[in-house]
């Protein structure tokens, strides 16, 4: 797997994961996934169009990340998750608590607010 | 000569680097030490013995003639008598010699005392002889003065036996012509010796010393010149030449290392420290020999003694000790002379050269050192191959230079050492490997205890995981409004699959069924943890009136509260009245259920919730509802079911699951439903190892 990061406009960070988000996938970027949204980053927008498969190992590093942005008050959006992706993120509910937007102007928006 | 010293340099670093390498070095430096020294106790014997078989490889082979044996042999003795001869018969033999002018002769043989057949010796025993005639008998000459009258005649060598022992005795002997130091101290040397009849000594004009040196009845060396109390006397061999080649003396040249050669004008022998060499043997062959007998009737070719150097010597047993030679043969004394005489012609004497003990000490430290150094960091076949091809280079060398130069060099220490050494080094190698495989043993065996250990205690925890498990069927075995079947099978021997299925009140069945993210002992324990947690949240007293989602939240924030690890549970959790059918629910991320019956395409209970427990503290999970039949089974799985990989990878997918499900008999039950799909679903995976535990539960409500 793969991750880098860009920053938007306004203090949002857009963090770009490309591969399959299985155990040997997530060892890999797991490290520097919790560095690109640590303090003082409050808005991130994970671009998750790269990503072709899901396991609850990636959930669970959603989660982390999700959770530590949220208790600092940030906010933390998935954008574009393929279908098979959006279908695992749905069953398992996980979207009732990290929000999932197509729109890359509509998730900075959220973000932001 | 800077590269060298270079590696020389990094040759002594890896010797005091290599702190392995000590006992070997120093035992090295040891040995050789008393090599040099002539010290190491039996060396000597094998190196004589190496030196034999030298010789027995290559023995000397005759290129000239010039020596004859004059042999008083059994047909001697037997036509002329037994020994002792009058002195008058060797004096007609000698006689008969000198006329056929040989180049000289040498009596092998020592005349101690006088004659006491000699005409005027026998008048003594005659008794009531007449004066007259005695005193016309012993007129006559003596035997022994017919004999010196024949010594007298031509070039004639007699020769004395050196004895350790006794007092000094003067002894007849040439003049001596010594270049360097005086090497009276440094030859052989006797206090005394055995020597001839005065008369017949003074006769003779070469005077020899006999001596050899037997050691355990073998002749090797033979001392070319020694010393008799003050006088310095040759060897037979060398006192013939003197007199063959005319010379007035004969020449001993020394240094301060000892004695380095003898000889006479234009001819020098190289010698060993103490005036003695290395005999260079060629087999016995009887064409030396000349019967004595022969020479006495006349009947010999005087071309066969012209010229030669003539010895007279025995070759009857009982006269004489046959002495070994290095080939192992066991010749008459004489023909050892005989032998000296043609390497001397030939130039084929042997010498141990001054540098062979350095050369041998050098070879001993170049192998020492290869097997203390090299061989530790080679192969050790590569070490059988060096051993076997330098013991072939060494022993091939010896044999080499013995052939070429007729330099004796002992190879057989050095291979000796080079064998030793390894073999002490193996034997050391041999002892540390066996240290360090006990070592490894113990270390295995400490490993697989653990292993049998941890293996025992993770049978335990199953046992003690699957032993919170209820038993849905025997437990709702007298509650004949549910037929309710419960199964997990774990994926290792802990998994991180649940379910939980108990009686709320009289009326209400309350189930559960869960995946913990993840598998193994972290997953099992969290597994413990929301299973009891979740139960006993539902059990408290104001929990009765509470909705599911109700008993949902409470317990996700129990759950949530000591989550380090980030651990979180998908679940479907239940609440059936029984009286009703009517099911209220919970799913926190978990699979969706289906609902299968006879005839009918299963459905799905497809009300959503909320995420898995304990991903987000606080969480408002809803509840849903739905109203059972009583045809109707409910099938609550895990994605271990939907998502079992057989060998080609491939999943069994949700829609083999529904598949499967829309074949329900009416008259099947729960259990028989679990049982009939985990077949299926190991018939699927048939072989790969599961990548999930399996979990299924079923629940058929009966009104």
């Amino acid at each position: 797997m793969n991750i880098t990061e860009e920053q938007l406009i306004n203090d949002v960070t857009k963090i770009n994961l490309s591969g399959r988000m299985d155990i040997e996938g997530v060892s890999h970027i797991e490290t520097q996934f919790a560095d690109m949204t640590a303090a003082p980053r409050k808005g991130i927008i994970v671009d998750m169009s790269d990503v072709p498969y899901m396991s609850s190992i990636g959930i669970r590093a959603l989660l982390i990340n999700a959770k530590a942005v949220a208790k600092r008050g940030g906010k933390f959006i998935l954008l574009n998750p393929e279908q098979n992706v959006k279908n695992v993120l749905e069953t398992s509910g996980i979207d009732q608590i990290i929000p999932i937007y197509s729109d890359l102007n509509e998730a900075i928006a959220k973000v932001r607010v | 000569m800077v590269y060298y010293a270079m590696l020389a340099k990094t040759l002594v670093s890896k010797i005091l680097h290599s702190v392995r390498s000590w006992p070997a070095v120093s035992g090295l430096l040891l040995l050789v030490t008393l090599h040099l020294f002539g010290a190491i106790p039996y060396q000597e014997t094998l190196r004589t013995f190496s030196f034999d078989l030298y010789q027995m490889a290559f023995p000397r082979e005759r290129v000239s003639a010039p020596v004859v044996i004059v042999d008083i042999d059994e047909e001697s003795l037997k036509k002329y008598g037994q020994w002792p001869w009058p002195r008058s018969l060797v004096a007609q033999l000698l006689s008969r010699l000198l006329d056929m002018d040989p180049a000289a002769v040498a009596f092998d043989i020592i005349m101690p005392e006088p004659d006491r057949t000699s005409p005027c010796q026998i008048t003594k025993y005659m008794h009531g002889i007449d004066q007259a005639l005695v005193a016309k008998v012993c007129a006559l000459p003596g035997n022994d003065a017919l004999l010196a009258e024949e010594i007298s005649r031509g070039n004639v060598v007699l020769g004395v036996a050196g004895i350790e022992q006794g007092s000094q005795h003067e002894v007849r002997a040439p003049p001596m012509q010594s270049i360097g130091p005086d090497p009276k101290n440094l030859m052989r040397h006797f206090n005394s010796a055995l020597s001839n009849v005065a008369e017949l000594d003074a006769a003779a004009n070469g005077h020899a010393i006999l001596s050899a040196d037997v050691e355990r009845g073998v002749v090797r060396k033979i001392p070319l010149t020694a010393s008799v109390g003050n006088t310095v006397l040759p060897a037979l061999s060398l006192e013939m030449l003197r007199l063959a080649s005319g010379n007035p003396s004969f020449i001993v040249k020394s240094s301060d290392r000892g004695i380095e050669s003898v000889g006479v004008k234009d001819l020098s022998i190289p010698t060993q420290a103490d005036g003695s060499i290395w005999v260079h043997f060629s087999p016995h062959d009887p064409t030396r020999f000349i019967s004595a007998a022969l020479i006495l009737e006349g009947k010999l070719d005087a071309e066969l003694i012209n010229r030669k150097l003539v010895l007279i010597g025995f070759s009857g047993l009982g006269l004489v000790d046959f002495p070994s030679t290095a080939l192992g043969e066991r010749v008459p004394g004489v023909e050892i002379h005989a032998q000296i005489l043609e390497s001397i012609f030939d130039g084929t004497t042997l010498q141990r050269p001054e540098w062979a003990l350095w050369a041998e000490a050098g070879l001993m430290v170049v192998l020492g050192l290869l097997v203390a150094l090299v061989f530790p960091r080679m192969k050790a076949s590569l070490h059988v191959v060096i051993l076997l091809a330098a013991t072939a280079a060494l022993i091939a060398g010896g044999l080499l230079i013995f052939r070429q130069y007729h330099l004796l060099v002992d190879v057989a220490s050095p291979t000796l050492l080079f064998i030793v050494m390894y073999g002490a080094t193996l034997a050391d190698s041999l002892i540390r490997e066996e240290v360090q495989l006990k070592a490894l043993e113990d270390d295995l065996r400490k490993q697989r205890e653990q292993a049998a250990k941890a293996q025992g205690e993770m049978e335990a925890a199953m046992r003690f995981q699957m032993g919170i498990l209820p038993n849905a069927s025997l437990t709702f075995r007298n509650e004949h409004r549910v037929d309710i079947a419960a199964k997990i099978e774990p994926a290792k021997m802990v998994g991180g699959d649940l379910y939980d299925c108990f009686m709320l009140d009289e009326h209400r069945l309350f189930f559960s069924v869960g995946d913990v993210c993840g598998k193994g002992i972290p997953a099992s324990l969290f597994m413990v943890i929301s299973k009891t947690l979740c139960k006993s949240v539902a059990m408290q007293d104001d929990m009765q009136q509470m909705d599911v989602g109700d008993i949902v939240r409470k317990a996700n924030l129990e759950i949530s509260r000591d989550n380090s690890e980030m651990l979180f549970v998908t679940a479907f959790i239940g609440i059936l009245d029984l009286r009703t059918g009517v099911l209220n629910y919970c799913n926190a991320g978990h699979e969706k259920p289906l609902l299968a019956a006879a005839g009918c395409h299963p459905k799905e209970l497809s009300g959503l919730s909320g995420p898995p427990i304990s991903t987000w503290e606080d969480f408002e999970y809803k509840t849903h509802s739905y109203r059972l039949s009583s045809q109707e089974f409910l099938c609550i799985f895990t994605d271990g079911a939907t998502e079992a990989f057989n060998l080609q990878q491939e999943e069994f997918g949700r829609p083999r699951l529904i598949e499967l499900l829309s074949d329900v008999e009416t008259e099947t039950n729960a259990d028989s439903i679990i049982k009939n799909t985990f077949l299926f679903i190991h018939n699927f995976v048939s072989g790969a190892d599961p990548s999930d535990d399996l979990t299924m539960m079923v629940i058929k409500w009966k009104s």
